[in-house]
């Protein structure tokens, strides 16, 4: 029953996005209801409203941190900070683009989201690479495959810290696995989507593509936003007896009002409105999936993608692992790492622990790649104003090399870690 | 980036917003009737031995008209003897572990020594249920005089009473790393601190009411998935080893098999390992294995709970995936909650032979197999 309850939810979604055409957020509600029908639950209103709230605090933050891009940019701070990086490191092409993607990498790396990634220091140094000359398709796909890398990244990767927390294990010693597993890989997409516009970010003319910067006119107080926003968040990481944690969607609140007085005059409820309309099929479709999830869950659907999944024989386990935690990523990387993740990794305990969850994080995280959500795809579109789909066709190295990374950091995961001293 | 002048919605987007809005806002006040009931505390009805309900905000008074400031129930011998705690719902979504505390709270009496009992320690996390878990909300356990409805919460705090969560949570004061939900975890915050969150300050209040009233031995009831590595289980603070592994000779010769589990040194915030650190009290947990809490169950309702049968379980102990022992018989909410009241009698009774200066005796409780025969309904108070 499970298993026919699961095939119809999929069905319903395939009908309304493709043949309805139906926003997906709204088509992952109705395949939930249509699911919560066929197995017998009736409408659970219940369960549809609570699966609603699954997300609530990456909604905020995909709307606050939206919020302070647009403050950000309309204040003259983004071009300002563009010209910057260009001047000053664009006859070395290489370094630049190594650099971008690590600072793109950044927000993910301190808290384990994709969206900030994107929304923030992806759209910051999206001029600069469509300026380069890559195409909006490679720019939104370079912007998503360093936010996937920055969500895996250490010190914060919250799938890694979700399978830990299933199995009771602390959240110590993953730093250079999940190094291992981000900073490579994120290098060379890097270089493999940007190709030969490598040598674009050395082109003098780039910088005169670039917005005007209002620096001359306003300096360093164009940055106060973007200073406060990294002090509060180091802060209360690093100070949290003096600096009191406040939550990021506050932190990014706080820091985009201030560039309502460093920078060129801006009004509040403009960048307030564009926020909203941008983040809400992001929202949408954030409230569809953990409605989907809640009714994968009440069904029994969710039981019988992991049973089926760990009864896989030996061989194809791997195989399994390589497809299935990916896709079921698809609909939520979190949802994934906890609900696959802590069964494999207790599947797989003859390998170290510590580098299968590290791995499995990777895996589930290309989630944010693929349908249904396709959420890193999803939310770079704006940045870069191009169509997802057009994105997630450019983002095919960063989503091999995650699931090759995964699967072989299984594989080789004993020898790996006594490589890095883990065991 | 940003348009300057945005173009206004037409007439027929503005139509379907309104329709939308609505809809939604129906669906959630629907919703929100529904979920009260989750802020309503039933009914626990002492044994008559019992001698005061005392708070747990008697012990800190920083809790005081929060949802952390739970009922305990005191039962004092005639006699002067040792004193136990038993807390049932540090994770309110372990029916097992709350349920026996309220079974003994209903039956228990007390010759010698004082038992301190909290059915609901994480009292805020019984007034909500987790977000995509799709747990039921309750379930009802039928008594000689009509049922009597029990709720099944989240193993968290709710967010109402702390929120939002850091991306880490940093434990204090060991410092240890855990996500940032785990901030809200009672069984995550031992041993609490005075000035900190909300769940700190009630890990806080209960290691408090340990050192005050001297307790000797501490007991909390868990539950866990069946393929979680300790399960069935005794994990006992290396200075309660005698004593559990006391019990435990006990309870095997009564065919009741429980691995004994020594509490991990490097694994921060529980309770058999902070409170046996900061106090000198003897902490033991015990585990059983609830279906609900397992990411391999089928279908979720109120059933699962009470009779603990899945057929994805079934296939994945078929498959060597378990770490207990399963069948088509389950394990129902009877078993798991006389395998606990089993342990609490065995536990009390190496006590008493390893410390008889600080005995504590008791009577009242039913036996297991008394449970297995009449079911856990039969020991409630009808009332």
């Amino acid at each position: 029953m499970e298993g026919w309850t699961l095939l119809l939810m999929i069905a319903a979604l395939a009908l309304g996005v493709f043949a309805l055409r139906l926003p997906t957020g709204i088509a992952l509600f109705l395949s939930a209801a249509a699911g919560a029908l066929i197995a017998g639950h009736g409408f659970p209103v219940r369960h549809l409203v609570e699966g609603s709230i699954l997300y609530l605090d990456p909604i905020l933050l995909v709307v606050t941190s939206l919020f302070f891009m647009g403050l950000f940019e309309r204040s003259g701070a983004l071009a300002a900070l563009n010209r910057a990086a260009v001047s000053a490191l664009g006859s070395r092409p290489h370094v630049l683009l190594a650099l971008l993607t690590l600072f793109v990498m950044f927000p993910g790396m301190l808290t384990g989201l994709t969206a900030p990634c994107v929304l923030t220091t992806g759209a910051m140094i999206a001029p600069v690479l469509i300026g380069a000359g890559l195409s909006r398709a490679r720019a939104g796909a370079f912007i998503a495959s360093a936010a996937f890398f920055g969500m895996v990244a250490p010190p914060v990767n919250i799938a890694a810290m979700l399978i830990c927390s299933g199995v009771d294990m602390p959240y110590v010693g993953f730093g250079w696995p999940l190094l291992l597993a981000a900073v490579p890989l994120a290098l060379v997409s890097s270089f493999f989507i940007a190709g030969k516009n490598v040598r674009g970010l050395a082109d003098p003319r780039l910088i005169e593509q670039l917005p005007p910067s209002h620096f001359a006119r306003h300096g360093l107080k164009l940055y106060l936003p973007l200073l406060l926003l990294l002090g509060l968040l180091f802060g209360a990481k690093s100070f949290p007896e003096h600096i009191p944690y406040v939550g990021v969607p506050l932190m990014f609140v706080l820091a985009g009002i201030l560039g309502l007085v460093t920078g060129e005059r801006v009004r509040l409820t403009d960048v307030a409105n564009w926020a909203i309309r941008q983040a809400l099929p992001i929202v949408g479709l954030l409230v569809g999936i953990g409605v989907f999830i809640q009714i994968l869950t009440l069904t029994g659907a969710r039981g019988f993608i992991v049973v089926e999944t760990l009864t896989l024989p030996p061989a194809l386990l791997y195989l399994g692992l390589a497809l299935l935690v990916p896709l079921f990523g698809g609909v939520s990387a979190y949802g994934s790492s906890s609900v696959l993740g802590v069964p494999l990794l207790l599947a797989l305990l003859h390998h170290n622990d510590i580098m299968v969850a590290a791995a499995i994080s990777l895996l589930a995280s290309v989630g944010d790649f693929l349908p249904p959500t396709r959420l890193a795809v999803i939310l770079s579109a704006p940045v870069v104003n191009e169509e997802p789909n057009r994105i997630l066709r450019a983002s095919l190295i960063p989503i091999l090399l995650g699931i090759l990374g995964g699967v072989a950091m299984i594989l080789f995961a004993n020898p790996l870690a006594r490589l890095l001293g883990l065991n | 980036m940003i348009p300057d002048q945005p173009r206004p919605p037409d007439k027929i987007t503005r139509l379907r917003g309104a329709c939308f809005l609505l809809a939604a806002g129906l669906l959630a006040a629907v919703a929100a009737r529904q979920m009260l009931p989750a802020r309503w505390d039933e009914p626990v009805f002492p044994s008559r031995s019992m001698s005061r309900v005392l708070r747990i905000s008697d012990y800190f008074s920083g809790l005081k008209h929060t949802r952390a400031d739970t009922e305990i129930y005191l039962f004092e011998g005639r006699e002067p003897g040792g004193a136990m705690l038993v807390m049932g719902g540090t994770h309110p979504n372990e029916p097992a572990g709350f349920l026996t505390a309220v079974l003994l709270a209903e039956n228990l009496s007390v010759e010698r020594g004082r038992v301190f009992v909290i059915p609901r320690a994480n009292h805020s996390g019984f007034t909500h249920t987790e977000p995509g878990e799709a747990h039921p909300m309750s379930f009802a356990i039928p008594t000689s005089a009509g049922t009597r409805r029990f709720r099944c919460g989240c193993r968290f705090t709710n967010p109402l009473d702390q929120w939002p969560d850091p991306e880490v949570y940093l434990h204090h004061p060991s410092g240890q790393r855990l996500s940032g939900p785990e901030t809200r975890n009672l069984n995550r915050s031992f041993p609490g601190r005075a000035d900190g969150n909300f769940t700190e300050r009630l890990a806080f209040a209960v290691t408090a009411l340990i050192e005050r009233e001297q307790i000797d031995l501490v007991m909390d009831l868990h539950e866990a998935s069946p393929e979680y590595p300790v399960i069935n289980a005794i994990v006992a603070h290396e200075r309660a080893m005698d004593v559990a592994a006391l019990a435990n000779l006990t309870l095997q010769a009564e065919g009741i098999s429980f691995a004994l589990e020594p509490s991990p040194q490097n694994f921060h915030g529980l309770t058999h390992r902070e409170i046996g650190d900061a106090t000198p009290a003897l902490a033991i947990l015990m585990e059983s294995a609830n279906l609900m809490q397992g990411r391999l169950r089928g279908r979720c309702d109120a059933g699962l709970i009470l009779d603990g049968k899945d057929p994805w379980y079934l296939a994945a102990a078929r498959a060597g995936l378990l770490r207990v022992p399963y069948d088509e018989a389950g394990i129902p909410l009877d078993v798991r909650v006389g395998r606990h009241l089993a342990g609490i009698r065995a536990i009390t009774d190496a006590l008493n032979f390893i410390s008889p200066d600080r005995a504590i005796s008791l009577s009242g409780i039913p036996t297991y197999s008394e449970v297995q025969q009449r079911g856990v309904g039969a020991f409630l108070s009808p009332k």
